[in-house]
Protein backbone atom coordinates (compact mmCIF):
# COMPACT_ATOMS: atom_id res chain seq x y z
CA UNK A 1 0.00 0.00 0.00
CA UNK A 2 2.84 2.59 0.62
CA UNK A 3 4.54 1.81 -2.03
CA UNK A 4 1.78 2.07 -4.76
CA UNK A 5 1.19 5.28 -3.03
CA UNK A 6 4.80 6.55 -4.26
CA UNK A 7 4.54 5.42 -7.22
CA UNK A 8 1.36 7.24 -7.65
CA UNK A 9 3.14 10.57 -6.52
CA UNK A 10 6.07 10.25 -8.92
CA UNK A 11 3.88 10.41 -12.06
CA UNK A 12 2.11 13.89 -11.75
CA UNK A 13 5.73 15.24 -10.84
CA UNK A 14 7.26 14.10 -14.00
CA UNK A 15 4.14 15.25 -16.29
CA UNK A 16 5.21 18.64 -14.38
CA UNK A 17 8.64 18.98 -15.07
CA UNK A 18 7.91 18.35 -18.82
CA UNK A 19 5.14 20.97 -18.66
CA UNK A 20 7.50 23.25 -17.90
CA UNK A 21 10.00 22.54 -20.20
CA UNK A 22 7.29 22.96 -22.64
CA UNK A 23 6.47 26.52 -21.74
CA UNK A 24 9.70 27.47 -22.39
CA UNK A 25 10.31 27.62 -25.65
CA UNK A 26 6.27 28.61 -26.43
CA UNK A 27 6.84 31.76 -24.14
CA UNK A 28 10.10 32.33 -26.30
CA UNK A 29 8.20 31.85 -29.47
CA UNK A 30 5.46 34.59 -28.68
CA UNK A 31 8.04 37.07 -27.79
CA UNK A 32 9.98 36.38 -31.18
CA UNK A 33 6.89 37.11 -32.67
CA UNK A 34 6.19 39.95 -31.25
CA UNK A 35 9.53 41.63 -32.05
CA UNK A 36 10.05 41.21 -35.50
CA UNK A 37 6.37 39.85 -36.83
CA UNK A 38 5.62 43.50 -37.99
CA UNK A 39 6.15 42.48 -41.82
CA UNK A 40 4.27 39.55 -40.96
CA UNK A 41 0.96 41.21 -39.25
CA UNK A 42 0.84 43.69 -41.88
CA UNK A 43 0.60 40.78 -44.71
CA UNK A 44 -2.14 39.25 -42.73
CA UNK A 45 -4.27 42.37 -42.56
CA UNK A 46 -3.88 42.77 -46.57
CA UNK A 47 -5.14 39.59 -47.24
CA UNK A 48 -8.03 39.81 -45.02
CA UNK A 49 -8.83 42.69 -46.98
CA UNK A 50 -9.18 40.63 -50.16
CA UNK A 51 -13.20 39.38 -50.77
CA UNK A 52 -13.58 37.72 -53.87
CA UNK A 53 -9.93 37.50 -55.64
CA UNK A 54 -9.47 38.05 -59.72
CA UNK A 55 -7.91 35.26 -61.11
CA UNK A 56 -4.30 35.88 -60.76
CA UNK A 57 -1.54 34.27 -58.46
CA UNK A 58 0.65 36.28 -56.41
CA UNK A 59 4.35 35.10 -57.53
CA UNK A 60 7.06 35.62 -54.21
CA UNK A 61 9.93 33.91 -56.47
CA UNK A 62 11.64 37.23 -56.28
CA UNK A 63 10.84 37.67 -52.59
CA UNK A 64 14.04 38.03 -50.42
CA UNK A 65 14.55 35.25 -47.80
CA UNK A 66 14.02 36.69 -44.94
CA UNK A 67 10.43 36.65 -45.52
CA UNK A 68 10.17 33.28 -45.07
CA UNK A 69 11.11 33.74 -41.21
CA UNK A 70 10.86 37.15 -40.87
CA UNK A 71 11.29 36.59 -37.43
CA UNK A 72 15.27 36.04 -37.81
CA UNK A 73 16.09 37.88 -40.09
CA UNK A 74 13.72 40.64 -40.42
CA UNK A 75 17.06 42.86 -41.08
CA UNK A 76 18.37 42.58 -44.37
CA UNK A 77 21.51 44.06 -45.11
CA UNK A 78 19.77 45.06 -49.14
CA UNK A 79 21.71 47.48 -50.93
CA UNK A 80 18.95 49.59 -51.30
CA UNK A 81 20.20 52.38 -54.95
CA UNK A 82 16.89 54.06 -55.17
CA UNK A 83 15.00 54.49 -52.17
CA UNK A 84 11.88 56.61 -50.62
CA UNK A 85 11.82 58.11 -47.33
CA UNK A 86 8.56 58.21 -45.15
CA UNK A 87 8.46 61.29 -42.67
CA UNK A 88 6.85 59.02 -40.30
CA UNK A 89 6.85 61.23 -37.35
CA UNK A 90 3.17 62.13 -37.38
CA UNK A 91 2.27 61.44 -33.24
CA UNK A 92 2.94 64.87 -32.51
CA UNK A 93 0.33 66.81 -34.09
CA UNK A 94 -3.09 67.39 -32.23
CA UNK A 95 -5.47 66.57 -35.47
CA UNK A 96 -7.38 63.99 -33.84
CA UNK A 97 -6.75 64.53 -30.48
CA UNK A 98 -8.23 67.78 -28.96
CA UNK A 99 -9.98 65.02 -25.96
CA UNK A 100 -7.01 63.24 -25.49
CA UNK A 101 -5.23 66.16 -24.55
CA UNK A 102 -7.86 67.68 -22.06
CA UNK A 103 -7.55 64.14 -20.37
CA UNK A 104 -4.09 65.38 -19.04
CA UNK A 105 -5.57 67.25 -16.09
CA UNK A 106 -2.72 69.88 -14.74
CA UNK A 107 -2.39 69.24 -11.27
CA UNK A 108 -1.87 73.11 -10.06
CA UNK A 109 -4.95 74.36 -11.57
CA UNK A 110 -5.05 78.31 -11.09
CA UNK A 111 -7.11 80.40 -9.28
CA UNK A 112 -9.07 81.69 -12.34
CA UNK A 113 -8.48 79.38 -14.93
CA UNK A 114 -11.37 76.92 -15.28
CA UNK A 115 -10.31 73.18 -14.92
CA UNK A 116 -9.06 71.51 -17.63
CA UNK A 117 -11.61 69.02 -19.37
CA UNK A 118 -14.50 70.77 -18.04
CA UNK A 119 -17.28 71.39 -19.70
CA UNK A 120 -19.60 74.35 -20.70
CA UNK A 121 -22.43 75.66 -23.06
CA UNK A 122 -21.80 79.70 -22.85
CA UNK A 123 -17.79 80.56 -23.28
CA UNK A 124 -17.11 83.87 -21.86
CA UNK A 125 -17.53 86.96 -24.23
CA UNK A 126 -13.63 87.82 -24.58
CA UNK A 127 -13.00 84.91 -26.41
CA UNK A 128 -11.30 85.17 -29.49
CA UNK A 129 -11.15 82.10 -31.89
CA UNK A 130 -7.91 81.09 -33.37
CA UNK A 131 -6.26 78.28 -34.99
CA UNK A 132 -3.16 76.52 -33.42
CA UNK A 133 -1.68 73.70 -34.83
CA UNK A 134 -4.65 73.09 -37.26
CA UNK A 135 -6.86 73.15 -34.48
CA UNK A 136 -9.61 75.50 -34.03
CA UNK A 137 -9.88 76.83 -30.33
CA UNK A 138 -11.56 79.88 -28.45
CA UNK A 139 -8.86 81.43 -26.08
CA UNK A 140 -9.34 82.81 -23.15
CA UNK A 141 -7.05 84.57 -21.39
CA UNK A 142 -5.25 81.76 -20.17
CA UNK A 143 -8.23 79.24 -20.64
CA UNK A 144 -8.43 77.39 -23.96
CA UNK A 145 -11.81 75.75 -25.16
CA UNK A 146 -12.37 73.78 -27.98
CA UNK A 147 -15.90 72.87 -29.59
CA UNK A 148 -17.16 69.53 -28.76
CA UNK A 149 -20.20 69.86 -30.79
CA UNK A 150 -23.69 71.14 -29.77
CA UNK A 151 -23.68 74.24 -27.73
CA UNK A 152 -20.86 72.00 -25.53
CA UNK A 153 -16.83 73.71 -25.31
CA UNK A 154 -14.60 71.48 -23.38
CA UNK A 155 -11.83 73.21 -21.51
CA UNK A 156 -8.30 71.86 -22.68
CA UNK A 157 -4.72 72.68 -21.88
CA UNK A 158 -3.32 75.77 -23.76
CA UNK A 159 -1.50 74.15 -26.43
CA UNK A 160 1.58 75.97 -26.30
CA UNK B 1 -8.36 64.41 -50.68
CA UNK B 2 -8.55 65.76 -54.74
CA UNK B 3 -5.06 66.62 -55.75
CA UNK B 4 -3.71 68.61 -59.09
CA UNK B 5 -0.33 68.61 -59.17
CA UNK B 6 2.49 70.51 -58.62
CA UNK B 7 0.50 72.88 -57.03
CA UNK B 8 -3.44 72.04 -56.38
CA UNK B 9 -5.32 70.41 -53.32
CA UNK B 10 -8.40 69.98 -51.03
CA UNK B 11 -8.52 67.91 -47.90
CA UNK B 12 -11.72 66.74 -46.45
CA UNK B 13 -10.91 65.82 -42.78
CA UNK B 14 -13.36 63.85 -41.19
CA UNK B 15 -13.00 62.61 -37.37
CA UNK B 16 -15.21 61.65 -34.71
CA UNK B 17 -13.91 65.12 -32.91
CA UNK B 18 -13.73 67.45 -36.00
CA UNK B 19 -14.53 67.77 -39.54
CA UNK B 20 -11.95 70.21 -41.50
CA UNK B 21 -10.56 70.89 -44.94
CA UNK B 22 -7.34 72.08 -46.22
CA UNK B 23 -7.57 74.26 -49.48
CA UNK B 24 -4.87 75.61 -51.94
CA UNK B 25 -5.24 76.76 -55.58
CA UNK B 26 -1.57 77.29 -55.92
CA UNK B 27 -1.73 81.01 -54.26
CA UNK B 28 -4.04 80.99 -51.31
CA UNK B 29 -3.88 78.21 -48.57
CA UNK B 30 -7.09 78.00 -46.45
CA UNK B 31 -8.28 76.39 -43.65
CA UNK B 32 -11.82 75.60 -43.48
CA UNK B 33 -14.18 74.34 -40.08
CA UNK B 34 -17.51 74.05 -41.49
CA UNK B 35 -18.95 73.44 -38.55
CA UNK B 36 -18.09 76.31 -36.91
CA UNK B 37 -17.54 78.77 -40.19
CA UNK B 38 -14.46 79.90 -39.52
CA UNK B 39 -11.83 80.12 -41.94
CA UNK B 40 -8.59 81.05 -42.13
CA UNK B 41 -6.63 82.07 -45.05
CA UNK B 42 -2.50 82.47 -45.96
CA UNK B 43 -1.07 83.59 -49.10
CA UNK B 44 1.45 81.41 -50.45
CA UNK B 45 3.18 80.39 -53.98
CA UNK B 46 4.79 77.14 -54.22
CA UNK B 47 4.58 73.67 -54.95
CA UNK B 48 2.38 71.15 -52.20
CA UNK B 49 5.72 69.64 -51.26
CA UNK B 50 6.58 73.51 -50.48
CA UNK B 51 3.37 74.20 -48.90
CA UNK B 52 3.65 71.07 -46.48
CA UNK B 53 7.23 72.12 -45.25
CA UNK B 54 5.78 75.58 -44.84
CA UNK B 55 2.35 74.67 -42.69
CA UNK B 56 4.35 71.86 -40.36
CA UNK B 57 7.41 74.79 -39.97
CA UNK B 58 5.53 77.93 -39.28
CA UNK B 59 1.80 76.76 -37.95
CA UNK B 60 2.53 72.73 -36.86
CA UNK B 61 -0.37 71.92 -39.59
CA UNK B 62 0.51 68.24 -40.87
CA UNK B 63 -1.37 66.73 -43.75
CA UNK B 64 -2.19 63.47 -43.60
CA UNK B 65 -0.32 61.40 -45.98
CA UNK B 66 2.15 64.10 -46.31
CA UNK B 67 5.06 61.77 -48.05
CA UNK B 68 2.56 61.19 -50.97
CA UNK B 69 3.41 64.74 -52.03
CA UNK B 70 7.62 64.06 -51.41
CA UNK B 71 7.84 60.31 -53.41
CA UNK B 72 9.70 60.70 -56.53
CA UNK B 73 10.50 64.04 -56.22
CA UNK B 74 13.82 65.69 -55.27
CA UNK B 75 12.32 66.33 -51.93
CA UNK B 76 12.48 62.56 -50.86
CA UNK B 77 15.80 62.14 -48.67
CA UNK B 78 17.17 58.98 -49.77
CA UNK B 79 19.33 58.64 -47.15
CA UNK B 80 17.28 57.63 -44.14
CA UNK B 81 16.70 53.78 -44.84
CA UNK B 82 18.48 51.88 -42.82
CA UNK B 83 17.60 48.28 -44.26
CA UNK B 84 15.03 46.83 -46.83
CA UNK B 85 13.28 43.54 -47.74
CA UNK B 86 11.50 42.27 -50.64
CA UNK B 87 8.63 40.81 -49.09
CA UNK B 88 7.04 39.16 -52.00
CA UNK B 89 3.54 39.59 -53.41
CA UNK B 90 0.34 40.11 -51.36
CA UNK B 91 -3.72 41.11 -52.32
CA UNK B 92 -4.88 44.32 -51.24
CA UNK B 93 -8.49 44.25 -52.33
CA UNK B 94 -8.51 42.92 -56.09
CA UNK B 95 -4.83 44.50 -56.63
CA UNK B 96 -2.15 42.43 -56.56
CA UNK B 97 0.89 44.34 -54.77
CA UNK B 98 4.48 43.99 -54.24
CA UNK B 99 4.95 44.36 -50.44
CA UNK B 100 8.16 46.03 -49.22
CA UNK B 101 9.20 46.20 -45.79
CA UNK B 102 11.73 49.24 -44.51
CA UNK B 103 13.95 49.97 -41.67
CA UNK B 104 14.61 53.66 -40.52
CA UNK B 105 16.08 53.91 -36.70
CA UNK B 106 12.92 53.01 -34.52
CA UNK B 107 10.52 53.24 -37.17
CA UNK B 108 10.00 50.28 -39.18
CA UNK B 109 7.70 50.89 -42.46
CA UNK B 110 5.87 48.47 -45.48
CA UNK B 111 3.96 49.33 -48.24
CA UNK B 112 2.12 47.63 -50.70
CA UNK B 113 2.20 48.56 -54.57
CA UNK B 114 0.37 47.83 -56.91
CA UNK B 115 2.07 45.20 -59.49
CA UNK B 116 2.12 46.31 -63.15
CA UNK B 117 1.72 49.60 -65.38
CA UNK B 118 0.09 51.74 -62.57
CA UNK B 119 2.47 51.42 -59.63
CA UNK B 120 0.63 53.32 -56.83
CA UNK B 121 0.76 52.51 -53.66
CA UNK B 122 -2.32 50.90 -52.43
CA UNK B 123 -1.31 50.37 -48.59
CA UNK B 124 1.18 52.00 -45.76
CA UNK B 125 2.13 50.42 -42.44
CA UNK B 126 3.92 52.65 -40.30
CA UNK B 127 5.63 50.32 -36.86
CA UNK B 128 7.50 52.68 -33.99
CA UNK B 129 9.83 50.47 -32.37
CA UNK B 130 10.77 52.95 -29.93
CA UNK B 131 7.72 52.24 -28.05
CA UNK B 132 7.46 48.08 -26.52
CA UNK B 133 3.77 48.62 -27.17
CA UNK B 134 5.04 49.11 -31.24
CA UNK B 135 1.93 51.08 -32.04
CA UNK B 136 1.16 51.34 -35.68
CA UNK B 137 -0.89 53.34 -37.95
CA UNK B 138 -2.37 51.47 -41.15
CA UNK B 139 -3.07 54.25 -44.06
CA UNK B 140 -5.47 52.05 -46.85
CA UNK B 141 -5.58 54.04 -50.15
CA UNK B 142 -8.05 54.18 -53.21
CA UNK B 143 -7.10 55.74 -56.00
CA UNK B 144 -9.32 57.35 -58.65
CA UNK B 145 -7.55 57.94 -61.95
CA UNK B 146 -10.37 59.33 -64.14
CA UNK B 147 -11.34 62.22 -61.37
CA UNK B 148 -14.21 64.40 -62.42
CA UNK B 149 -14.13 67.94 -60.53
CA UNK B 150 -13.23 70.88 -62.03
CA UNK B 151 -10.41 72.83 -60.55
CA UNK B 152 -13.26 75.26 -59.01
CA UNK B 153 -12.38 72.88 -56.21
CA UNK B 154 -9.67 74.12 -55.32
CA UNK B 155 -10.92 77.91 -54.76
CA UNK B 156 -12.37 78.66 -51.33
CA UNK B 157 -15.17 81.72 -51.07
CA UNK B 158 -16.08 82.24 -47.83
CA UNK B 159 -19.62 81.02 -47.03
CA UNK B 160 -21.88 84.15 -45.66
CA UNK B 161 -21.79 83.62 -41.89
CA UNK B 162 -18.34 82.98 -42.04
CA UNK B 163 -15.43 84.32 -40.28
CA UNK B 164 -12.07 84.78 -40.46
CA UNK B 165 -9.90 84.25 -37.89
CA UNK B 166 -6.19 84.39 -37.26
CA UNK B 167 -3.68 80.99 -37.78
CA UNK B 168 -1.65 81.38 -34.99
CA UNK B 169 2.12 80.95 -35.80
CA UNK B 170 3.45 77.83 -34.06
CA UNK B 171 5.48 78.34 -31.08
CA UNK B 172 8.82 76.84 -30.55
CA UNK B 173 9.49 76.13 -26.68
Amino acid sequence: MKRSFSKLFVFPLAALVLASLALAPLAEAARGGGGGGGARAGGGGAQAGGGARPNVQPNNSRADVGTRDVRSTSVNNVNVNRNVNVNVDQNRGNWDHPVAAAVVVSAVIGASAAAVGSTVNVIPVECVPVYYGGMDYQQCGNTWYQYQGGSTFVVVNPPY
Amino acid sequence: MKVVRPNKLRVVMVSASSNRELIYDGKTFTLWTPARKYYSTVKFDDTLGGLIDRLEEKYGVQLPMEDLFRWGTPDAPFDKIESAMNAGQAFIDKDLCDHYAFRQGKIDWQIWITTGSKPLPRKLVITNRADETRPQSIHRFDWNLKPTFKDSVFNFTAPEGATAIEILPRKTN
